[in-house]
């Protein structure tokens, strides 16, 4: 008894367990998580075990078994990479809204009122984070338990690797916790989380202080490839002499002086963020994207006052909603509808896509496209990331904003306003699209290019129809994912919730499309005929049909003509397709066909349930069409039929 | 659907073209969330033009009443007809009838009044024509010309209230659901809320209105039903209301030669149903309709009685919620 009075009480970090365990949702997501985590650990482990056990298959089990063992090691390395990211993608999820969403509740003030100190607030929010988090990485214990039975792992390196693990957790939530303190809102606080982490990511990639980040040391000190630059190199020594000094734990030594920067980066992290609770407590809610733009309109208006004496050559029109007054209001009210806002952002977005573009065009030889296929990434990724957060939050913006209701007892059918919505929103589509089809531009006027000069006739022509397909592709892929995003969002009561819920689906969906279909190209240090079988090319297809990327792996057939197919894996898929450019542009076009029906396919799936997820019913017809019987007397007059309303309205209406 | 002989005789009434046909009609309505039975069978008759107070304390079901009615509840059982169209199956119809005032007033932050209800006129499919007399019409009725250019986000909340009547006024409905209009409003905001809704009332809309401030629905309308946990414990006329009430009305009197003779003569009054020796008074329940006020004055005169006080019970509707409803809430 007496020990116990020195264990603090911590009554937010009881109440915030006791709010996740009283929730539903909390053990559906862990179900769900735990499934795919587990699917893709077994994946892994499967792959490992079938490559080493696969070449004795005609052997008896009991010796297959037997060649099992001592493969631990190995498998326990191959899985360690996918915990490490598992914790980069949904850490910054879970912690985004642990303050941002007390700011929108108004209930941080309550906080401040009572004994509790800023910096306990502060770690026990941090507290009630984490223990989620490892409470999900411990679902793969009995994976490493049946791993570990098969003998060869080594009890340095799963230590070593659960303590950076526990590492990663810490800052990962620590950058999304400050985040939260800082922004308004949990959808804001959600979008910085992600960019901080991934501007740390990239600048500990970047300035080689690789200590930083633990993900990095893991990887420094068990890669055997990994290249070691400037000031590393001392590094790798150090945790060299102290695994040469102490031969069983002598890695563990090194690794923790490893992470002595990460855990000065938390504890600075979790510093800033007591300041800000204070400071940014009761900061306001409106879009911070908005204020942001509303801003920058002050200081140029104020600059062309100065300068020309208030000369404005081109006038925002105030129109009024005529037909779609949902789509109206996305298009003429909205931050990232107006086109004066949007016109920034690509100018933004599409200055340093076109100065890269134009360095690889003349500064990389033979065509090597490596590098504007990152930037292709990196422009989808974050496309993909705008689109499903605006998407997501275009029903639950109006619930949580207490507007929803208004708007729902209008004529407005659920499927119109719904339509409207995304309608809204293809501006901003349009200039997400823009860098992306600048990328696909510029690999055409290379692979075009190619031996010095352009090429002609057919081969052109092949490219003309490369840049239609990426150009229809994109706006599809964007389509789909908007439609994925708004399904996912129709029901939730907060943004918060409904970006999380596009980010479980859409995120499962490509999860599902990296371990289930696999690439849809071979590996390239796998070509042999056999790849070019029939069924391989109808794995292909299959593949290219349910990926979420699938028409863009098929596009790239036709490119890979042009400049050796091998110097990227998706072109690789052009090898099932024996290298003919009508069997490659065939295969395109199904796969586009395909695309495009699941697009209506998804959009007619969410206009169907549109009225059951916003709880509401669109009929307007007779009672009797809907098996409805109005009350009648013993005569079986009506009782009131009330014809007459319904010709006022017709009159009303002219 | 077959209905009982009393709900049939109740509906019949209203065939008769004499008398004014039902704006909202709600027949044994049921609504639940999970296992809580928020509404359990509530029965409501409201004649065109009438104003109709709901009242209820927190939790009662009052909200989940007019959130049938105004078509966004669609998982309830039983009957809920606007203007004789059912709100299940002839939901969209009903939205062309019905203007609904939620107990809170989100903002578009983004809008000015103006825009705001052009925004609205659009979604309920104005002609494009009619459109700008339409709300310049509903802004001078509400008296919010002034304000008509003012971001919606700036407007204080007697002023946004004011709006989204505005914003229901536009298709020009025959039935007003307005839930606690005048909740959070200043003293000031709430009389010019409630002469809005007295010059609505004059226009012949129905109304359908719930608040917890009883002075102001008993100047506003013309019946009201009181709800509690769900159920309809009383509805009426004010005066039916009273009436039903007053049956036990309290009288206290004070006498100067009380005995055990004289309270014998008095529980002998007719009409008078008990009364309770206090310690410095009598408390007489009365049956008024057997007995009225003065009548008990005069016999208890005529008892021999020498009154020093006699004091009946003040009857409002303060008086009346707290005696129908049992505060119990969900």
């Amino acid at each position: 008894m007496s020990l116990l009075r020195f264990i603090p009480e911590l009554p937010l970090l009881r109440r915030e367990l006791t709010e996740l365990s009283a929730r539903k949702r909390t053990y559906v997501i862990r179900f769900f998580g735990a499934i795919l985590l587990l699917g893709w650990v077994v994946s892994v482990m499967h792959n490992i075990i079938q490559s080493t056990v696969g070449g004795i298959a005609g052997f008896p089990a009991a010796q297959r078994a037997q060649a099992m063992l001592g493969m631990g090691g190995q498998v326990i390395q191959s899985i360690v990479p996918s915990l490490f990211h598992c914790v980069q993608i949904l850490m910054p999820a879970i912690v985004c809204g642990s303050i941002a969403m007390e700011k929108e509740r108004n209930t941080l003030g309550t906080l401040f009122v009572t004994r509790l100190s800023p910096l306990t607030i502060v770690l026990e929010k941090f507290g009630s984070r984490l223990i989620p988090m490892f409470t999900f990485l411990l679902l793969t214990f009995p994976l490493l338990a049946f791993t570990y039975s098969l003998g060869g792992v080594d009890k340095q390196f799963v230590f070593t690797a659960a303590w950076l693990l526990i590492l990663e957790c810490m800052c990962y939530a620590a950058v999304g916790l400050l985040c939260s303190a800082w922004f308004g809102t949990t959808v804001s606080a959600f979008i910085g989380s992600y960019v901080a982490c991934g501007v740390f990511v990239i600048i500990t990639q970047v300035i080689r202080f690789r200590f930083f980040s633990p993900f990095c040391i893991w990887e420094l000190v068990f890669s055997r490839f990994q290249e070691v630059h400037g000031p590393m190199v001392a590094w790798k020594d150090t945790v060299a002499d102290y695994a040469a000094l102490d031969p069983e734990w002598g890695l563990l030594t090194g690794c923790l002086w490893l992470s002595v920067p990460s855990l000065l980066f938390v504890a600075g992290c979790l510093g800033l963020t007591r300041v800000l609770l204070f400071r940014r407590a009761f900061v306001g809610q409106s879009s911070f994207i908005l204020r942001l733009f509303r801003r920058i309109d002050k200081f140029f208006n104020d600059l062309n006052n100065r300068t020309t004496g208030g000369v404005v050559l081109l006038q925002d029109k105030e129109s009024l909603p005529a037909f779609d007054p949902v789509a109206w209001r996305e298009r003429t009210k909205k931050s990232l509808g107006k086109a004066r806002y949007l016109i920034r952002i690509l100018v933004l977005l599409e200055g340093p896509v076109l100065f890269l573009c134009l360095l690889s065009i003349t500064m990389t030889a033979d065509s090597n496209t490596d590098g504007l296929r990152v930037l292709l990434g990196v422009v989808w990724g974050l496309a993909l990331l705008v689109i499903m957060v605006k998407a997501s939050t275009v029903v639950s913006a109006e619930r949580s904003r207490e507007t929803l209701d208004a708007l729902l007892s209008t004529p407005i059918s659920s499927s119109q306003l719904l339509r409207e919505k995304v309608q809204g929103m293809r501006r901003m589509m349009v200039i997400l699209a823009t860098p992306i089809l600048t990328v696909h531009l510029t690999l055409v006027v290379m692979y075009a290019s190619v031996g010095g000069g352009f090429l002609g006739g057919a081969q052109s022509l092949n490219l003309i129809l490369y840049f239609i397909s990426a150009t229809l592709a994109t706006a599809t892929l964007m389509h789909t994912v908007a439609w994925l995003s708004v399904l996912a969002g129709l029901r939730s009561t907060t943004q918060a919730k409904s970006v999380a819920f596009a980010v479980m689906l859409i995120g499962t969906w490509v999860f599902v499309s990296y371990v289930f279909l696999g690439p849809p190209y071979a590996s390239p240090y796998a070509r042999s005929s056999e790849y070019a079988s029939a069924a391989m090319r109808d794995s292909a297809i299959f593949r290219c049909v349910f990926r979420h990327d699938g028409w863009i792996c098929a596009n790239e057939g036709l490119l890979s003509s042009f400049a050796g197919g091998h110097r990227y894996g998706y072109s690789m898929i052009w090898h099932y397709f024996d290298e003919d450019s009508g069997s490659a542009a065939f295969v395109v076009f199904v796969v586009a066909l395909l695309h495009i029906g699941w697009l209506f396919g998804i959009r007619y799936l969410v206009l169907k349930l549109a009225p059951w997820l916003l709880n509401r019913r669109d009929e307007s017809g007779s009672p009797e069409m809907y098996g409805r019987r109005l009350p009648h007397l013993a005569d079986g007059t009506p009782v009131l039929p009330y014809t007459e309303f319904t010709a006022d309205i017709q009159r009303y209406r002219g | 659907m077959n209905i009982s002989s009393t709900t049939a005789a109740a509906l019949k009434k209203h065939q008769d073209p004499s008398a004014k046909p039902l704006a909202i009609c709600v027949r044994d309505l049921r609504v639940s969330y999970g296992k809580f039975d928020a509404v359990k069978g509530i029965n409501l008759d409201i004649p065109e033009g009438e104003v109709f107070g709901f009242i209820g304390p927190n939790g009662a079901g009052k909200s989940s009443t007019f959130r049938v009615l105004a078509t966004l509840q669609p998982k309830f059982r039983g009957m809920a007809l606007v203007c004789g169209l059912d709100v299940l199956s002839q939901a969209q119809q009903v939205r062309d009838v019905m203007g609904f005032v939620p107990d809170f007033f989100g903002v578009y932050e983004d809008l000015t009044s103006l825009e705001y209800l052009h925004f609205f006129a659009a979604a309920y499919k104005l002609p494009v024509s009619r459109r700008k007399a339409t709300i310049d019409d509903v802004l001078t009725l509400t008296d919010m010309t002034h304000k008509a250019n003012s971001p919606v986000d700036g407007l204080s909340r007697g002023m946004k209230q004011r709006l989204a009547l505005a914003r229901v006024l536009l298709h020009d409905p025959k039935v007003l659901l307005l839930d606690e209009p005048s909740s959070g409003l200043d003293p000031r905001a709430r009389i010019e809320m409630r002469e809005l809704l007295k010059a609505l009332r004059e226009m012949g809309k129905t109304i359908l209105i719930s608040s917890h401030i009883l002075s102001e629905l008993s100047q506003l309308c013309t019946r009201i039903g009181i709800i509690e946990l769900g159920q309809m414990v009383a509805q009426g006329s004010l005066n039916d209301i009273y009436r039903q009430l007053q049956l036990m009305r309290v009288v206290h009197i004070r006498v100067e030669n009380p005995s055990d003779e004289l309270y014998a003569r008095v529980c002998s009054i007719p009409g008078v149903g008990e009364v309770e020796q206090q310690i410095d008074r009598w408390a007489i329940r009365l049956h008024e309709e057997e007995t009225s006020i003065a009548d008990l004055h005069q016999s208890l005169v005529d008892a021999k009685a020498r009154l020093t006080m006699f004091q009946p019970e003040a009857m409002d509707m303060e008086t009346a919620f707290m005696k129908l409803t049992e505060g119990k809430t969900a």
